[in-house]
């Protein structure tokens, strides 16, 4: 056995492994927890069976970074409301982040598209059928339109979605640099230097975070109001999240589409936004949670519910 | 190495541990890694994914732990408080790794998970050491008055006589406060199976590269001195 060192640390391989079942009897269903193949490294997930007969199924598009702890225990939440409604769910971390294989350096948008179709061909193996909806949250955003978009329109619900490098970096870089002046590091980078590093093919590490060109680059190309207006109609629900440096450009975004003949609800919700300092649990919020439980419920299920 | 998730019973709570096995032959330790509250096993900045695989890369078993109320285990909104940390999800996990056949239990914790390794480390049956990073005594509860806690807990764990390995950051916000309870010529800090060591830097959050090292170089140094610590000792009491 090769004697064990810090200089020698491996990388991370994942190989899929077998799954774990457990039965919550307080939601009233069964979680399932494994790993699926991709071709790229293991994709970690989470499906959640209630124990009524499956009406629908639900796909969870999860952040990366900080933002992705700070939501987790919501969405843990909302899938297993959602089974309380007789709704199936299957949750992720993308490849690169969490329990997933994969490197934090490689995660692209397309990369976590391609992670939530391999979550949504999972949840739909098991549950053929079934009317489906998609969640994204945060980074989850871009990610849940593209499976949205797959096929026909599906019921879409954002929470405090990210949609441009503005969404998110100034404020990263902002904490960045506080916490560097409070480290006394009188070095750090500026976030004029920061984002020019990542214009130009450079990385950041943003509390212990490594953020890539190709990340902010594709966010910056991104266009999910053309791609849904392309689309077609269909149903969205937007939820605000209070105080967060994106809440002006999702009730832009919400109005920009409902505009486009989507129908849009909009909500607020008095959630934690506080997306990069992790000091405890993130304050919970049942009201989003039901909130979006039922607006699945309505828009997957309509008077069947 | 192959990851597989675990789900293990605690009194009403079911917890989710994700256990990193070698494939080559398993050298007989266990090392159960614990994340901070509110942090998934795979903990900030997904360091204990990335020690777990080292770990098991060097033959090891290790178990990353979502505590309860937490990442993919039951549970609501657990209140935290360092004053009553979760023992018995650490125990449960040790039980995990006895099963898998870890004869010997190594216990890492970064923050909070740091303060339920101190709490349940005189309960674990074959424990060969501790590593306990930047373990508070006030971070996310300044009101708390953890000290007489923490030393307690403390105390407990260095009287189980395994290696303890305390890590603190130059500016983590505990330091000045441990310093103040644990003084270096106190009973705690002078005991010969405790070193304490003080990086520069602010390692509490894993928030950035200098961190990351620190906090790897750290859980793989102390797995390879406990494993290398608990061999020696196997052999001198098998006489060899």
């Amino acid at each position: 056995m090769s004697d064990l060192r810090s200089g020698s640390v491996m990388s991370t391989a994942w190989q899929g492994g077998p799954t774990a079942t457990a039965h919550d009897e307080s939601a009233a269903c069964t979680e399932e927890v494994g790993h699926l193949p991709t071709g790229g490294g293991a994709l970690f997930h989470t499906l959640t069976t209630p124990d009524a007969p499956t009406t629908a199924a639900v796909v969870i598009c999860p952040s990366i970074g900080t933002d992705l702890i700070a939501n987790y225990r919501r969405e843990v939440a909302l899938s297993r409301a959602l089974a309380r409604l007789g709704i199936a769910s299957v949750r992720f971390h993308c490849r690169g982040t969490g329990n997933s294989g994969g490197a934090e350096t490689d995660i692209t948008l397309s990369g976590m598209a391609s992670d939530a179709r391999h979550a949504l061909d999972a949840l739909r193996d098991r549950h053929p059928g079934a009317p489906i909806g998609v969640v994204g949250s945060r980074w989850g955003a871009l990610a849940a339109v593209a499976t949205a978009l797959e096929d026909r329109p599906r019921p879409l619900v954002l929470w405090d979605p990210v949609l441009d490098p503005d969404d998110v970096f100034p404020e990263g870089f902002r904490i960045y640099r506080t916490r560097e002046m409070l480290n006394g590091n009188r070095d750090a980078m500026s976030s004029e230097e920061m984002r020019h590093q990542l214009r130009t093919g450079g990385t950041v590490d943003l509390l212990g975070h490594t953020f890539t060109a190709a990340l902010h680059n594709g966010l910056d190309a991104a266009d999910p109001l053309g791609d849904l207006e392309a689309a077609g109609p269909g149903a969205a629900h937007v939820s605000t999240f209070a105080g967060s440096p994106a809440a002006a450009r999702t009730r832009q975004f919400a109005d920009a589409l409902a505009a486009r003949g989507w129908r849009v609800d909009t909500d607020t919700a008095d959630a934690s936004a506080n997306w990069w300092l992790i000091e405890g649990p993130s304050p919970f919020n049942h009201r989003l949670v039901d909130a979006t439980a039922g607006w699945l419920a309505d828009a997957l299920l309509g008077g069947a519910r | 190495m192959t990851a597989t998730p675990m789900f293990l019973r605690t009194g009403t709570d079911r917890l989710l541990a994700m256990v990193d096995t070698p494939d080559g032959p398993p050298s007989g330790y266990g090392v159960v890694l614990l994340p901070g509250a509110a942090t998934p096993g795979f903990g900030n900045a997904r360091i204990w994914a990335r020690v777990g695989a080292a770990l098991a890369a060097h033959g090891h078993v290790a178990a990353r732990l979502d505590f309860r109320g937490m990442g993919e285990s039951s549970g609501g909104e657990q209140p935290i408080s360092l004053a009553d940390p979760f023992p018995d999800d650490v125990l449960a996990c040790v039980d995990l790794l006895r099963d898998a056949g870890a004869d010997r239990v190594v216990l890492m914790g970064t923050c909070f998970g740091a303060r339920s390794a101190m709490a349940a480390a005189p309960r674990v049956p074959g424990l060969a050491g501790l590593t306990l990073m930047f373990p508070p005594l006030q971070f996310a509860d300044p009101d708390a008055e953890t000290d007489d806690h923490f030393t307690a807990a403390l105390a407990g764990a260095v009287g189980t006589g395994v290696p303890v390995r305390i890590l603190y950051g130059t500016l983590d916000m505990d330091l000045p406060r441990f310093r103040a309870v644990c003084p270096p010529d106190g009973p705690l800090s002078g005991a010969p199976n405790v070193r304490i060591d003080i990086v520069p830097g602010r390692l509490h959050g894993v928030a950035d590269p200098d961190a990351d090292a620190a906090v790897l170089r750290a859980a793989l140094d102390t797995a390879a001195e406990f494993t290398a610590t608990g061999r020696a000792a196997a052999s001198s009491a098998r006489g060899v």
